[in-house]
């Protein structure tokens, strides 16, 4: 079971590099949509191999599918469709660092996360992998930093709860559910509020007669 | 018998090599809906090189005559060095370990190189410099392969690793060997000259191999293009026969009818993997130059990350 564990671990981490290589931010919100289900698939087997509380686990699983890997990207797609005439289009002018230095200095992130994880939480949990989402919690710091666009960002961020969702379940089990079910709540919200100043912004911005790509870099 | 079994690999390699090149060429024109050549082309076309006179640059020196002759004997050489129909050391095996196999690819590539700079043709040039470019970053991330490999093996001898990967169900579904299977197969696509990174056409723009060869001729032509196909035959059976399926190649215990018959499975296992390029070069558009490197930082990243799978991986 570690080994399948390691397996989707890795696989996230190559999903946020994908996100990085990726400029079109459709792109983006699909390739979130699919780590949201592979953490999904992720706590399904972490419910398999804890019977006690397997149960909750499968609830906060059908939680991140039905929210994280659906209804967000549907919102922001949607989103991306009210305000853009072409969403498809819709992609990062000029990233501030090329494709291969991200994927660079993507990677020497993921090693300080490795050695601030190795150096803190795995002296008392012992847990090699759990160094993992530490290395995804890097990349999508990455993510938000090195992207100016807000649709990319708000990505980022999101990719960070996954991590955040992903130690817990990974790392601290025993957790109360309704501290991780209200994290992902909490995050509709906040994608549902984001979407919604976007749009009030970009009205009151094309009001003023500017460039609302212009103006919607963070 | 390990003589002889040397002398029937090399000549695998040098009978075959030509043929796998003409099964991609008429797969990718069959995939576009067109009749295409007959998959005896290459010989076609080298019988007709071998027949034709060469003619030399007046300012090059030996080694621009030199150059395909000397590259035809260094893949030769591998070719008896690695576990191409068998799956046990044969005479000259001991000669190079992985990295050694590694470095006569280099030494072999850095001739081509020598050979067009010495042609003076701005083309030749043109297509050096770029090689030179992708090669610089490529070959550090194939020593990084096999770095990986060793790590996994314990030694870096190709036949072990062989071994270790059809024995140890816990290693070949590894991720380190996942991450390392897609590495090696991102070089292979450099190496080989396919799409993404590399288009089969004359284009100023795009082209790498095709123009370090602009000056050649005749005969000369011929070897460079013989030794250009046993390279591409050499690192797919590699990838084959040590990486992906390192199933079913004949150990020391098989007898010779087992082997005949296993070179007809790597045949069939050579014409899969064609298939898959030809299915990149006529599915995929070319990358701009300069995104190649891009593709080369995916193809580091996913070797560093099979270094950090072991790290998590090991006990």
């Amino acid at each position: 079971m570690g080994q399948t564990f390691q397996i989707l671990g890795f696989f996230l981490i190559v999903l946020t590099l994908l996100m990085q290589w990726e400029t079109y931010v459709k792109g983006v919100i699909w390739l979130f949509s699919i780590s949201s289900f592979v953490v999904a698939l992720f706590l399904v087997l972490l419910g398999l191999s804890h019977p006690g509380q397997g149960y909750l686990l499968f609830v906060l699983a059908g939680l991140t599918v039905s929210v994280r890997g659906i209804i967000i990207p549907l919102i922001m797609n949607k989103a991306l469709r009210s305000l853009y005439k072409k969403p498809w289009r819709v992609r990062e002018d000029r990233p501030m660092l090329g494709i291969g230095g991200s994927i660079l200095v993507s990677l020497i992130l993921i090693l300080i996360g490795f050695f601030i994880y190795q150096n803190s939480l795995y002296e008392v949990l012992k847990i090699k992998s759990g160094a993992v989402p530490f290395a995804l919690f890097m990349q999508a710091s990455l993510l938000i930093i090195s992207r100016k666009n807000a649709y990319i960002q708000m990505m980022g961020f999101l990719v960070m709860e996954n991590a955040v969702v992903m130690l817990s379940g990974w790392v601290f089990s025993g957790l109360p559910f309704v501290v991780e079910a209200g994290a992902i709540l909490d995050l509709l919200g906040l994608v549902v509020v984001s979407s919604l100043i976007i749009r009030v912004r970009e009205e009151a911005i094309m009001q003023e007669g500017d460039s609302f790509e212009k103006e919607l870099r963070g | 018998m390990l003589v002889v079994y040397s002398i029937v690999e090399i000549l695998y390699v040098l009978l075959l090599a030509p043929l796998v090149a003409g099964i991609q060429y008429k797969m990718e024109e069959r995939l576009e809906s067109r009749q295409g050549p007959s998959v005896l082309q290459p010989y076609y076309d080298l019988i007709k090189l071998f027949g034709k006179e060469s003619l030399v640059p007046k300012v090059s020196s030996p080694v621009y005559r030199l150059g395909p002759y000397v590259v035809f004997m260094f893949y030769l050489f591998i070719a008896i060095i690695l576990p191409i129909i068998t799956a046990f050391p044969l005479s000259y095996a001991s000669a190079a370990d992985f990295v050694g196999g590694g470095l006569l690819f280099g030494a072999a590539s850095a001739v081509k190189k020598f050979t067009a700079i010495d042609s003076r043709c701005n083309y030749a040039h043109l297509g050096t410099s770029r090689s030179a470019s992708l090669g610089a970053l490529s070959e550090p991330i194939m020593v990084l392969i096999f770095i990986m490999l060793g790590v996994l093996s314990d030694t870096n001898n190709p036949f072990v690793i062989n071994h270790v990967l059809r024995n140890s169900s816990h290693w070949y579904f590894s991720l380190l060997h996942g991450f390392v299977v897609i590495a090696f197969f991102i070089i292979l696509i450099i190496e080989t000259g396919q799409l993404p990174v590399e288009s089969h056409t004359n284009g100023e723009l795009g082209m790498i191999d095709q123009a370090m060869p602009f000056e050649y001729t005749g005969r000369d032509l011929a070897m460079y293009k013989w030794a250009a196909y046993m390279k591409s035959f050499l690192l797919m059976s590699v990838f084959l026969n040590v990486y992906i399926l390192p199933f079913a190649v004949p150990t020391e215990d098989a007898g010779v009818l087992t082997i005949v018959v296993y070179m007809g499975i790597h045949l069939a296992k050579l014409i899969g993997l064609v298939l898959v390029f030809a299915l990149l070069n006529t599915t995929v558009s070319k990358f701009r130059l300069y995104k190649n490197f891009d593709f080369l930082a995916v193809a580091f990243a996913l070797a560093f990350l099979a270094s950090l799978a072991y790290y998590i991986s090991k006990p």
